[in-house]
């Protein structure tokens, strides 16, 4: 289809609640930038069930319009439905650029909207840029499990769509509202929907560990040598109000469960602060948080590929440094 | 003469390396130090085919042949010794000796459950006091009606405590007259079978060494392996083929052992140098790998012999006396590289050492095999 | 019941190492291996076959013609048949054009061996690629139903019941015949190839549709000509030459000058 407007659109995925989900408002900020740029608005599309505060939210954070389909068919999240609907409305307005987090649903509502809108889509994006040459959008994003960049084009088809990492981007400061609010009209037949949600599980065997959302992890690898190797990593977490983390090798060894397991095959993950203690650093550990604003490394090798990553590093034994780190870090948060 | 692997030998090669590097590396310290049996791991090598490499296809195995199994001995004793042990109770008598002298219903019954792992097997032919001269042995199976009576004891019976059945071989007594000898399967369930306990052993200690007492021990008679009074058939039989495994296992921990060495020669700084900088180091390690390829090549070269029919008792006992020999030499030689790391559990080739020293007793001593090469020499 | 899984033959990208002279991936001696996450999927499928024998499981792949040593692979794992795509005008082909070939493809089999698929089964992601696209654009080409990040599955009450790895919790979802479902990584291992099945496997022959396999397909949804997305350039990310060592006498020394640090950067 061709581009009826030079708008960028930000997906803004809702939860249940009907809250928005942090990785579309994230997006409104480079979206800002880059709808300036293009010459056109920054539209938030918002879609589930009882609405307000989301849309609340992506007014607060800069939306020039808001289309708004509130339905019961949109909670829970299913592709057929988000797809129909998308497609609707893509086919009606016909955007230029469309943005959505790469969150589970996302990655899921990306691909089978791109295809059936015949245009390219570039998935898991870690940066975005408007290419000067062109005046399309130019995603970067990851390949080679984290060890080659690519930035790709999307010349000859509209929208251009991309989804990018939750949390590369952080939230703008909340302003007062502007945005227009359009409620859209479209709905979606239960017969049109073709999966059904059985049941939810919150897997009693295996915690939920919020690696994602969380701000501070403190993570541990093959040098924690086995599970209780891992009181002084949790020790150093509880301290900081942060998250443990886990490598594969740990994962594997059975040492902690694999809900706590970051890199390729586990959660990837952009804290503010990532500290990782005698992990070696593999390529594919480094794919999962890499992404981490402040990375501090603890390892008694000091060839050990994490200190390639690591902003900060110490070399010793982590059973030797934690207990103190742990006890300074306690020291300081007392005194401020 | 293609010295070189084939296709198949090399993705069984890869195959099973692969396997022990991810699964049975990581177990062996620990099945050392316990002496437990694990399950999971026996699941997954019975899944992958290993209990069944030499039994026929038509019996449920792969239907590979001799030099294929010395090399699938070879990796997987590398990760841990007590390796041999479960490939050679299946693999060997308790396959090998069914498939050339028992009856079509006997091999229906064992072959396809052996090969798949279900059944875990044993074999006794040695006795306390009757060891390298096993052929003055002292259990005797009396025939009584439709069943056989067996009494005596039998020692360092591997994995004797798992196995659901022992393939034992015994004086073949009828009417108080020594007739020769009988072997049968005695299946775990017969009355009067008893397990005696485990010994406490130097090494191989993940799986268990028992002696077993045969106190009026019933057997039905259809458990008869080939003819009585012919027993000694299949029991010497089997040896052929455990022979050329023990040689791979030889080799295998030899291996092992040298590979260790290099690696941590490589790590290991003194005098401002690399250990692995020193000739002395170099020397050692060039001859004990040419010992190794030596004993390797021999250990196929009995194996392919086997294969083509002609299993040269000579070349069986060549091998598996001469790996034997090598793998000691080699491994202390190896761990002398460690210094006194190497005298350390945290090390794995504290382990290979103990476990390298059965190599030249079990299966026929150094000493016995050498009797059997100098007659075939003629010395006499 | 008859299972598809799509698999890609892939470089182990955990073993690629960057030349530090010339910033660029060194590709060679890198073995090739089967998508970690498209082995996921095949377990999947055996795990059904485990249950019910009378399954049939055939694998698929689009790739060059070395990709055949990747199917042999997943005969050896647990597939009863294998395909391999590859043709001189599929090259240069970004997600969409390889999922409009690889849904010819799907149809194509399905008329050789006269019968239909229930399910397609893929990886979430190549491990090369990272962008988890092919499944669903493979399922809207189809117009099957999809479920995406499945950890396992089970055939129940005439459908697939799926265990879904949602963004905080499990998802039981049930999907009709046919559908599409990707997969990640399962709590459970993978099963090894048997050897009895490598033997076999390596002495199979594997079918090649090229080009000429797919008569009426439409050249310009294939190839460059079929994709939209291209690639602009690439990089090798910059590897910071390491950060700070954090330096104490002691380790208190060092422990109390990282706290500052820390502090001082407000990251605590």
């Amino acid at each position: 289809m061709e581009a009826k407007t030079k708008d960028l659109w930000v997906f803004i995925e809702t939860r249940d609640d009907g809250t928005a989900r942090n990785g579309g408002i994230e997006l409104l900020n480079p979206g800002r930038g880059l709808a300036d740029k293009q010459g056109g608005k920054l539209v938030a599309v918002v879609i589930g069930n009882n609405v307000e505060k989301a849309v609340e939210d992506a007014a607060q954070h800069d939306a020039d319009e808001i289309l708004v389909l509130d339905g019961t068919e949109y909670s829970p999240y299913t592709t057929d439905a988000y797809t129909n609907a998308m497609y609707y409305l893509i086919e009606k307005y016909a955007p230029t650029t469309l943005m959505i987090a790469a969150t589970s649903n996302g990655r899921d509502l990306g691909p089978r909207l791109a295809c059936r809108l015949k245009t390219g889509l570039t998935a898991d994006c870690t940066s975005v840029d408007l290419d000067e040459e062109t005046g399309d959008i130019a995603w970067t994003r990851p390949a080679f499990g984290g060890n080659l960049m690519a930035t790709i084009l999307c010349s000859d088809t509209r929208p251009q769509i991309g989804t990018v990492r939750p949390g590369v981007f952080k939230k703008t400061a909340v302003i007062t509202p502007h945005a227009e609010i359009m409620k859209e009209d479209f709905h979606v037949a239960p017969d049109q929907i073709r999966t059904e949600l059985i049941k939810i599980i919150k897997n009693a065997a295996e915690e939920i560990v919020d690696l994602e959302g969380a701000e501070i992890i403190v993570s541990g690898g093959r040098g924690v040598k086995g599970a209780e190797g891992f009181e002084p990593v949790k020790a150093l977490a509880e301290v900081l109000g942060g998250t443990v983390g886990a490598s594969r090798a740990a994962v594997d060894s059975g040492w902690i469960s694999h809900a706590h397991q970051v890199g390729q095959t586990g959660k990837t993950v952009a804290p503010r602060l990532y500290i990782a203690c005698g992990i070696s650093g593999a390529i594919q550990h480094r794919a999962g948080m890499s992404g981490s604003d402040c990375i501090v490394a603890i390892n008694k090798d000091r060839g050990a590929p994490i200190f390639e990553v690591a902003h900060y590093g110490i070399v010793g034994d982590l059973f030797d440094v934690l207990p103190i780190l742990t006890e300074e870090i306690r020291k300081y948060t007392d005194r401020s | 003469m293609d010295f070189r692997l084939n296709e198949d030998q090399l993705a069984l090669q890869q195959m099973v390396r692969e396997f022990t590097d991810k699964e049975v590396r990581p177990i062996a310290a620990h099945m050392d130090e316990t002496g437990e049996f694990n399950e999971e791991l026996w699941r997954m090598m019975a899944d992958l085919g290993l209990f069944g490499i030499l039994a026929p296809e038509e019996y449920g195995g792969s239907g590979m042949d001799h030099v294929a199994f010395c090399i699938a001995m070879e990796e997987i004793v590398r990760g841990s010794g007590n390796m041999y042990n479960w490939l050679v109770t299946s693999n060997g008598p308790n396959t090998g000796a069914i498939l050339l002298y028992g009856t079509e219903a006997q091999k229906k019954k064992y072959i396809p459950k052996t090969a798949s792992g279900e059944f875990r097997c044993a074999f006794a032919i040695t006795e306390p006091d009757h060891g390298s001269d096993i052929s003055g042995m002292k259990t005797t199976a009396v025939r009584e009606g439709d069943h056989f009576v067996i009494n005596g004891t039998k020692t360092f019976i591997t994995m004797a405590t798992l196995a659901d059945r022992i393939l034992t071989t015994c004086k073949y007594v009828v009417d108080g007259e020594d007739k020769g000898y009988v072997t049968l399967i005695v299946d775990r369930d017969c009355p009067g079978l008893v397990i005696g306990k485990d010994e406490h052993k130097m090494g191989l200690r993940g799986t268990s060494l028992n002696t077993v007492f045969y106190e009026n021990c019933i057997v039905p008679a259809e458990n008869v392996l080939g003819e009585p009074g012919k027993g000694m058939e299949p029991a010497t039989a089997c040896l052929s083929e455990v022979r050329i495994s023990c040689g791979a296992f030889a080799v295998g921990l030899a291996q092992e052992a040298i590979d260790l060495a290099i690696a941590y020669s490589k790590e290991r700084m003194q005098f401002g140098k690399r250990i692995s900088q020193f000739q002395n180091t170099q020397f050692v390690l060039a001859e004990c790998q040419t010992k190794v390829d030596a004993a390797r090549l021999l250990t196929w070269r009995a194996a392919a012999e086997l294969d083509q029919g002609n299993g040269d008792r000579r070349l069986g006992s060549m091998a598996k006396y001469y790996a034997g020999e090598v793998c000691n030499d080699v491994v202390r030689k190896c761990l002398q590289v460690f210094g006194g790391y190497g005298y350390c559990v945290e090390y794995p080739i504290e382990r290979i050492f103990r476990d390298a020293k059965i190599a030249e007793i079990f299966d026929g001593t150094a000493e016995i095999h050498k009797v059997i090469i100098s007659k075939s020499m003629g010395v006499r | 019941m008859n299972i598809l899984v799509c698999i890609k033959q892939v470089p182990d990208t955990t073993e690629i190492r960057i030349d530090p002279e010339t910033n660029t991936l060194i590709r060679e001696g890198v073995p090739a291996i089967v998508n970690t996450f498209d082995v996921f999927a095949l377990e999947a499928a055996a795990r059904i076959k485990d249950k019910n024998p009378d399954t049939n499981i055939v694998v698929v792949s689009m790739g060059p013609p070395n990709a055949v040593n990747a199917l042999k692979e997943c005969l050896a794992i647990a597939a009863d048949k294998a395909y391999l795509i590859s043709g001189r005008k599929f090259g240069g082909s970004d997600t969409l054009a390889t999922s409009y070939i690889l849904k010819n493809a799907v149809q194509k089999i399905e008329e050789l061996e006269g019968y239909k698929f229930d399910v397609v089964f893929c990886g979430k992601q190549a491990i090369d690629g990272d962008t988890a696209q092919v499944g669903p654009e493979l399922a809207e080409h189809l117009d099957y139903p999809q479920v995406t990040c499945a950890l396992e599955c089970e055939v129940n009450n005439g459908r697939l019941e799926v265990l879904k790895e949602g963004e905080d919790v499990n998802l039981l979802i049930g999907i009709k015949f046919p559908c599409v479902i990707t997969f990640t990584k399962p709590g459970f291992d993978p099963r090894y190839a048997s050897i009895k099945r490598k033997m076999a496997a390596n002495r199979a022959e594997i079918p090649v549709l090229g080009d000429d396999a797919f008569p009426d397909i439409d050249t310009a949804m294939i190839g460059l000509k079929g994709s939209p997305t291209r690639v602009k350039k690439t990089f090798v990310p910059q590897r910071m030459k390491g950060g700070l060592i954090v330096d104490g006498e002691t380790v208190k020394d060092s422990s109390l000058k990282l706290v500052q640090i820390l502090s001082d950067k407000k990251v605590i």
